[in-house]
Formats: C-alpha cells, sequence, structure tokens
C-alpha cells in the first residue's frame, strides 16, 4: 500500500507576528507624548477646577453663593483632582528612576 | 496660594459672622431685659467692595441697632427671628470652615505632605 | 432669602406670620368681654391679612432653578372688625346709658381658641420645615468628608 510522503511541518505553520507589527514602535513613541498630553490636560484642569472653586468661596463669603451643594461638589473635585495629579507625578518619578538604575 | 485674595477673604467672612453669631447670643441672653434694643451685624456689603479692591480684610464689620418696635417694657427682642438667625449664622460658618479646609487640604496633597 | 440657604426663608417667614396671628388672637381673647360705653365703638376684633411672597422669574446670578416659587408669607396688615359689637342690658354696670345698656365686642370665644390652635399648629409646621431644611444643609456641607 502506497504511504504518501511526511509534508514538511514549516510550511504548514504560520509563524507569530506580533499585533500591529512594524507599527509598534511608532506606537510606544505616540503612548509617550500621550502621557506627557494627559499628564499637561491633567493639570490645566486642575487650575481650571481650583479657580472654579476660589470664585464659589468667594462668592460664599459676600452671601451670594446661590448653592451650597456647587461649592462643596467643587471643593471635593479640586481635592481629588490634586491628589490624582500628585500621584500619576509620583509614579512618573518612580518609574522614571527605576529606569534609570536599571543595569544595562 | 496660602494667602492669596480667596483665603483672606475666607477669614474676613469668618470675622463677619462670628461678629453676627455673637451679637445674636447677647440678644436671645437679653430677651427679657427692660429697655434692651436687639443689635445686628452687616458685612457682606462691604466685604464684596473690598475684594474688588483686593483687600478682603478691610472690610467693616459694622453693628446695627434694631429699629424693631418695642414691647411694653422697652425690649425689642424676637427670639424667633433671632434662633432662626443664629441658625444660619451656624451653617454658613460651617461652609466658610469647610471651604478652607478644602484649600489646606489641597495645599497639603500638592506639598506632598 | 438671597443667602446659600435659601430654603429657611419661607418657614421662617411663616413662623413670624403665625406667631403675629397668635398675638392678634390673643388681644382679641383678652379682650373677649371688654365692655364700652354705648356712646363709643366696641372693642374690635383684630384679624391679620396674610399674603404670599411671590417668586421671582430668574433668580440673581441668572439660574431659573427656583422659578416661581415664593419665598413665604408675610404679614401686609391688619384688619379691625365690626365696631358696632352686641348691646347688652347691664344697668348696674358704670358705664351703662340711660337704658342700661353697653356695648360689647362682637365676637365669639370659641372661634378665637379654633383659630389659636390653628395658628399655633401652623406655626409648629413652620418650626418642623424649618429644621428638615437645616438637617439637609448640614447633610450638604458634609459632601466630600
Amino acid at each position: 500500500m502506497p504511504i504518501s510522503p511526511i509534508s514538511p511541518i514549516a510550511s504548514s505553520i504560520t509563524p507569530i507576528t506580533r499585533p500591529g507589527g512594524a507599527q509598534d514602535t511608532a506606537a510606544t513613541s505616540n503612548s509617550a507624548a500621550d502621557f506627557g498630553k494627559s499628564l499637561t490636560g491633567a493639570l490645566d484642569d486642575l487650575d481650571a477646577k481650583q479657580k472654579a472653586t476660589d470664585e464659589l468661596s468667594r462668592a460664599a463669603a459676600t452671601g451670594d453663593l446661590q448653592s451650597v451643594e456647587d461649592l462643596m461638589i467643587a471643593s471635593t473635585e479640586t481635592q481629588l483632582a490634586t491628589q490624582l495629579t500628585v500621584a500619576v507625578r509620583n509614579r512618573a518619578v518612580e518609574s522614571f528612576n527605576e529606569i534609570m538604575r536599571m543595569q544595562l | 496660594m496660602i494667602s492669596d485674595l480667596t483665603s483672606r477673604t475666607i477669614q474676613a467672612s469668618l470675622r463677619g459672622l462670628d461678629a453676627r453669631r455673637k451679637a445674636a447670643e447677647d440678644n436671645i441672653a437679653n430677651v427679657q431685659t427692660p429697655g434692651f434694643i436687639a443689635s445686628s451685624v452687616s458685612f457682606e456689603d462691604s466685604l464684596r467692595n473690598a475684594i474688588e479692591r483686593g483687600r478682603p480684610t478691610s472690610a467693616d464689620i459694622a453693628v446695627e441697632r434694631s429699629t424693631a418696635p418695642t414691647q411694653l417694657n422697652g425690649n425689642n427682642v424676637n427670639v424667633a427671628d433671632e434662633m432662626v438667625g443664629l441658625t444660619e449664622t451656624a451653617l454658613r460658618q460651617q461652609l466658610m470652615v469647610q471651604a478652607l479646609n478644602g484649600r489646606y487640604s489641597t495645599l497639603r496633597s500638592a506639598i506632598g505632605a | 432669602m438671597s443667602t446659600p440657604f435659601s430654603s429657611l426663608g419661607a418657614p421662617a417667614s411663616g413662623m413670624r406670620v403665625y406667631q403675629t396671628w397668635i398675638n392678634a388672637l390673643s388681644d382679641n381673647v383678652a379682650n373677649i368681654n371688654t365692655i364700652n360705653p354705648a356712646g363709643e365703638p366696641a372693642f374690635q376684633e383684630r384679624y391679620v391679612v396674610a399674603r404670599s411672597s411671590g417668586g421671582s422669574a430668574v433668580a440673581p446670578g441668572g439660574s431659573r432653578a427656583n422659578a416661581g416659587i415664593g419665598d413665604g408669607a408675610y404679614i401686609a396688615g391688619t384688619e379691625y372688625g365690626d365696631p358696632g359689637g352686641r348691646m347688652v342690658y347691664q344697668p348696674d354696670h358704670p358705664y351703662a346709658d340711660e337704658n342700661g345698656m353697653v356695648r360689647m365686642p362682637d365676637m365669639d370665644l370659641s372661634t378665637q381658641m379654633t383659630n389659636l390652635i390653628i395658628a399655633q399648629r401652623a406655626y409648629q409646621a413652620n418650626v418642623t420645615v424649618f429644621e428638615r431644611a437645616r438637617d439637609s444643609y448640614e447633610r450638604a456641607l458634609e459632601i466630600g468628608r
């Protein structure tokens, strides 16, 4: 009975390619720029929040504030945004230091 | 940010509210005193002008005598009005203290404490 | 009230209104048997006129959140009842005229007492509303704590 030869395995295995392939390196540098942008954006947002809270605080001082909830929520948002921005900055600095300490 | 316009505004309002609270407590303590004329405190308008000039702590805290009609013994304290005013002043003080605490908390986060 | 705690304005005004009504009713009850000579008017029943403090369409600052909602009530004035009163026969009274008649107020004690209970209940209701509004504000002041 004739036995057909075993076809080579290599041709039936498709090589594994990384998702994205050649676009991968460009994506890394893009995400670095995005991170920088999002950090600056967070700082601008925080600044706007602080200014809004300041205005509401002054309105409350002169008795012109219409809604107590507005000031309490704005004040809380400012505190949280500050904590978030500081946390992100701390992590970024930590990561930078980690990388700098790596033996090359 | 530690001693900027907003911080000094809050400080000035707390001083005004404290004066108002003391006046209300004095009025209530003297609800039966013959001849006693109730007093009230106003500072919001002066504070508004002072903020525009950039000097909130220069706001004038004015004490005025009430023009409400007197009873037979010359006393013109209205207890219900004073209690209502005292409640509102206490709430305003709480609000300004919360605003101040929020600022300190934000500062501490930024400093890293 | 044009303060951040505007909900306190209406119940505070309500307290003032019912306090004034209670004063008027007290005056009526104290004078329920006040006798005047026939030639003078009788003690006239006191009525208080309460009006609603209509709300503005737009609050200062441009918010329409409370458009149309009023700021409570106020006493617009006092009205006086019938000066004619009732003519009563009391010949022994120093004020009696040649017919022995004196003038007494045309008021009914039970009506005054009923109104007194209504006014007191309304006053207490306003105090309750005031306290509830104050509690709500205290909770709002805890936001974020």
